[in-house]
């Protein structure tokens, strides 16, 4: 089968959430035979680093200004911007060429430049429409934009062969939009890739730490400051927490940060954006991984990699959105509240709670074992 | 156990032995003398030096005048001053540089002895020279540095000299305390208790590392929270400073003593809401402050001399006392005293600021010198003012204000009300507890209501009489009970079963 799938950003260097799943979307449908296209449409300012082939289909610099400009979004404002550029006629001679048995798209943000050719267009229009969602996008746009992302995205639920979520909440959000004839929307949660739990990589840092890691999506920012707090102090001297990922920027930035400058810069260790290898060393030797997820939706593909390290969790409540049934496993702290969490954090931190959690139990979090409803149903489609 | 030596650390007094003993340095030897007076020679003095990073015992020959009597300070030499002429301070340049490597090479070496002895030769030839020919000396040097690069780290070192040599800090009284002699072997303490600014240098990390080594019981008399609570209204460097102390400190505690109810809540809450280890709540125990200080009455001759002086007139002023900084809230009651001027003109008494010059409190003293709004004199402002003195204008003022925006405790309320004058304050929760109920809170929101009871106390007679039995309602605390109550406290946890358990990261 052939799939065409379309997103908002390079997945050559994988390394925020979206990245991580679309790059695993690619890697498990190819694996299972298919012929998977992905044709990233970006911005190469907000992604510099897109492979040579990534970059054949990037917004024209041209262009780049009008899609960073404040008033608009980057991703809900996208096909409308470029609806007059040439670029679009480009990839849809790419997409006749490569006549898909189906086209994909990663975030519904694009869809309404390929709408009317998926319609009419002779040699497009028997390809299944399939709907891969990250979220449910109307529900975490600000209110100011919440209409119309909501008219576009209830579109492409509503026209879908095939809609995945990543969580039955969602599901159940997208089968209320879809007619009781249509197929019901499928689940594929997050994962991850599982570690070498074998391999003992040096230590990326001196003394005990606690990690927590994230793009420099905002609301990481706003998890990390309700859950954590501005003063680290449930962590032992000669001990830190480990910010790895973009929101390391979010966090240095802030005015709650320099505020106690001294202090953090004793017991906090911003890493910023590290390579695979990098976190992979730092997961391996951190104390307690954390996840100080307060909003957002979806699932999180950092809590299945947190699960799959074997590690002590202290996470917020949302962070197990979608992995509910973690809660019940040894080593797994939720919560509800942000003193409840600094609390858990320290006595992890000092070793008063701990972790026997198997790699047997953690397996199903695997992108294999995850993905795997969605990658069995794509000939179904057909 | 129980005989092993208990430490007082008086590092804050030794450090700031140069200021008058108010606030922290009076509670530092209060805590002295009552840990003297009760446990004899197992109380046992000392300072803690960071570049040696170890606590040493104070000598008793100097204790008393290091401690209490503000003094061994340093002395700063004689020195030259310049020679007659250009060419002669070059003379005397090229010989104290033909001097300076002569010594250098008479003590040459990297040990102790060697470098102690070279430094003091080279400045003592230092100050054959005059500044201003240091200046010629140091310019030349510095244009030699372009070509020999290698000479900047020399010419940093000398600066260093020179400014040792200048002030006389070459050898001090540091150096008489901080001997192998005098270093406390850790083994040999039970206890340790600290009541001074334990953020100021690396005290806390030691007393800490003592804790989890040798067992030491750590203990702290806690003042506030002001640098994290009121993080905007704190000197900048305490800001910085106090978090990662009071860190360390929440995590190797056996027993902490507040000087308020208000400041043992405070840091109840900030522990638990930040995840810090639990503190038990027994385990943190207010001891009030004492207040006697202020008591006792000078001469009538002196009395009179320091009005006159003052251009006072005993009865018709108001006092405010307190460090000038931005917590204090002096803009606040200037603004009150311009409005009371405004709407009462001819009425009002002047107001007396009494307090030593703290920080960022520049602009607002000059905008008072220079408000032409202002009745000349309706705002005093005394920064040089003895105990005695001030206890004279606590005895002879109308009433006292203190608006405070935040505090540990209110000293300044205690001593008001001990000489049974009316005290109004803002309603910041240390000021009410200490006021006793005898004070007269009233919001910082309440412009009105503090311009009506300012007015009224300084012209309604039969207000006045209601606010002075309201006064008299106060009753003092001495500093002895709190000596009392401190050693008490001290040894019913010694006596209590063995408490705490020692979290760590290791």
């Amino acid at each position: 089968m052939k799939i065409a799938a379309f997103g908002h950003y390079p997945i050559h260097r994988p390394l925020h959430g979206g990245q991580r799943r679309v790059a695993a979307i690619a890697s498990e449908a190819r694996a299972a035979g298919h012929v998977f296209r992905y044709v990233p449409v970006y911005s190469t300012r907000g992604y510099p680093d897109g492979s040579p082939d990534e970059r054949k289909t990037a917004v024209p610099e041209a262009r780049l200004d009008q899609l960073h400009d404040p008033q608009r979004r980057e991703d809900l404002h996208l096909a409308q911007m470029l609806s007059d550029d040439p670029l679009v006629e480009r990839l849809l001679d790419d997409l006749r060429r490569f006549a898909p048995d189906a086209v994909q798209f990663e975030h519904p943000w694009l869809y309404p430049l390929f709408a009317e050719a998926l319609e009419h267009d002779p040699a497009l229009r028997q390809a299944k429409l399939i709907y891969s969602a990250h979220n449910v996008e109307a529900k975490l746009i600000d209110p100011r934009w919440r209409a119309e992302a909501l008219r576009l995205e209830r579109d492409l639920v509503a026209r879908a062969d095939l809609v995945i979520a990543v969580s039955a909440a969602d599901a159940q959000v997208f089968d209320g939009w879809r007619a009781p004839k249509q197929r019901p929307c499928i689940i594929a949660s997050n994962g991850c890739w599982p570690p070498d739990l074998a391999a003992v990589p040096p230590a990326p840092l001196d003394g005990p730490f606690a990690l927590v890691a994230g793009s420099a999506h905002p609301p990481n920012a706003t998890g990390y400051w309700e859950s954590f707090g501005e003063i680290a102090g449930f962590l032992p001297p000669g001990s830190r927490l480990a910010i790895a990922g973009g929101m390391s920027h979010l966090i240095t930035a802030d005015d709650r940060f320099q505020r106690y400058q001294r202090m953090n810069a004793e017991f906090i260790a911003m890493l910023g954006t590290v390579e695979e290898d990098v976190l992979s060393a730092l997961l391996h030797h951190a104390r307690v991984i954390c996840l100080p997820i307060t909003e957002g939706g979806g699932t999180n593909l950092k809590t299945a990699e947190a699960l799959m390290w074997g590690k002590p969790i202290v996470a917020m409540r949302p962070a197990l959105r979608g992995f509910e049934e973690a809660e019940a496993m040894s080593g797994v702290y939720v919560a509800d509240d942000p003193v409840q969490f600094r609390t858990l954090l320290r006595e992890a931190m000092t070793g008063a709670l701990g972790s026997l959690r198997s790699v047997a139990e953690t397996a199903r979090y695997g992108w294999s074992a995850q993905l795997a409803p969605l990658i069995t149903r794509y000939e179904s489609v057909l | 156990m129980t005989e092993k030596t208990i430490l007082i650390d008086l590092t804050t007094s030794y450090a700031f032995r140069h200021w008058k003993p108010m606030g922290i340095l009076r509670v530092e030897h209060e805590v002295w003398r009552g840990f003297q007076a009760h446990f004899g020679a197992r109380a046992c003095g000392v300072i803690y030096d960071g570049a040696r990073d170890g606590f040493y015992r104070i000598p008793q020959e100097i204790f008393d005048e290091l401690i209490f009597r503000n003094g061994c300070h340093p002395v700063a030499p004689e020195r030259a001053v310049s020679a007659r002429s250009r060419w002669r301070s070059w003379m005397r340049i090229g010989r104290f540089l033909w001097r300076a490597q002569r010594s250098r090479k008479r003590f040459r070496g990297a040990h102790e002895a060697a470098r102690s002895s070279r430094e003091e030769a080279i400045a003592g030839e230092l100050l054959h020279l005059s500044v201003q020919e240091y200046g010629l000396m140091r310019r030349a040097l510095v244009a030699l540095e372009r070509v020999f690069p290698a000479l900047a780290v020399r010419i940093q070192q000398l600066d260093a000299l020179h400014h040792r040599a200048h002030y006389g800090l070459l050898r001090t009284v540091h150096e008489d305390i901080c001997t192998p002699a005098n270093r406390i072997d850790p083994r040999e303490v039970g206890d340790y208790v600290s009541a001074g600014g334990f953020w100021s240098d690396d005290r806390y990390r030691c007393a800490y590392r003592m804790r989890t080594e040798h067992g030491w019981r750590v203990r702290y008399y806690i003042h506030d929270l002001i640098p994290v609570l009121w993080g905007h209204l704190a000197e900048p460097t305490t800001r910085k400073t106090y978090p990662p102390a009071l860190h360390w400190m929440l995590w190797g505690v056996d027993q902490v003593w507040t000087n308020s109810e208000t400041t043992r809540c405070d840091l109840l809450a900030h522990a638990q809401a930040h995840g810090y280890p639990a503190l038990d709540p027994e385990k943190v125990e207010p001891i009030l402050l004492g207040a006697d200080a202020a008591l006792g009455a000078s001469e009538a001759a002196i009395r009179a001399g320091i009005f006159v002086h003052r251009q006072l007139e005993p009865g018709r002023f108001v006092l405010m006392v307190g460090t000038q900084e931005p917590r204090k809230n002096y803009d606040f009651v200037y603004r009150l005293w311009r409005a009371l001027n405004e709407r009462h003109p001819g009425e009002v008494m002047p107001l007396v600021w009494v307090g030593q010059p703290g920080w960022l409190i520049g602009p607002l003293l000059e905008m008072v010198r220079n408000d032409t709004g202002l009745p000349h004199g309706a705002i005093r402002i005394f920064a040089d003012v003895e105990d005695a003195e001030l206890a004279e204008l606590y005895r002879a003022c109308r009433f006292t204000i203190y608006a405070s925006h935040y505090e540990g405790w209110g000293l300044p309320v205690v001593e008001a009300l001990s000489h049974g004058k009316p005290c109004l304050t803002s309603d910041a929760p240390a000021l009410i507890e200490a006021g006793g109920g005898a004070s007269e809170p009233i919001g910082l929101f309440e412009g009105e209501r503090w311009l009506a009871r300012c007015h009224g106390l300084m012209t309604d007679e039969a207000a006045y009489a209601g606010a002075l039995a309201r006064a008299a309602r106060f009753r003092a605390r001495g500093w002895g009970a709190f000596r009392e109550d401190l050693t008490s406290s001290f040894e019913a946890l010694d006596s209590a079963t063995k408490f705490q358990v020692r979290e760590d990261a290791a």
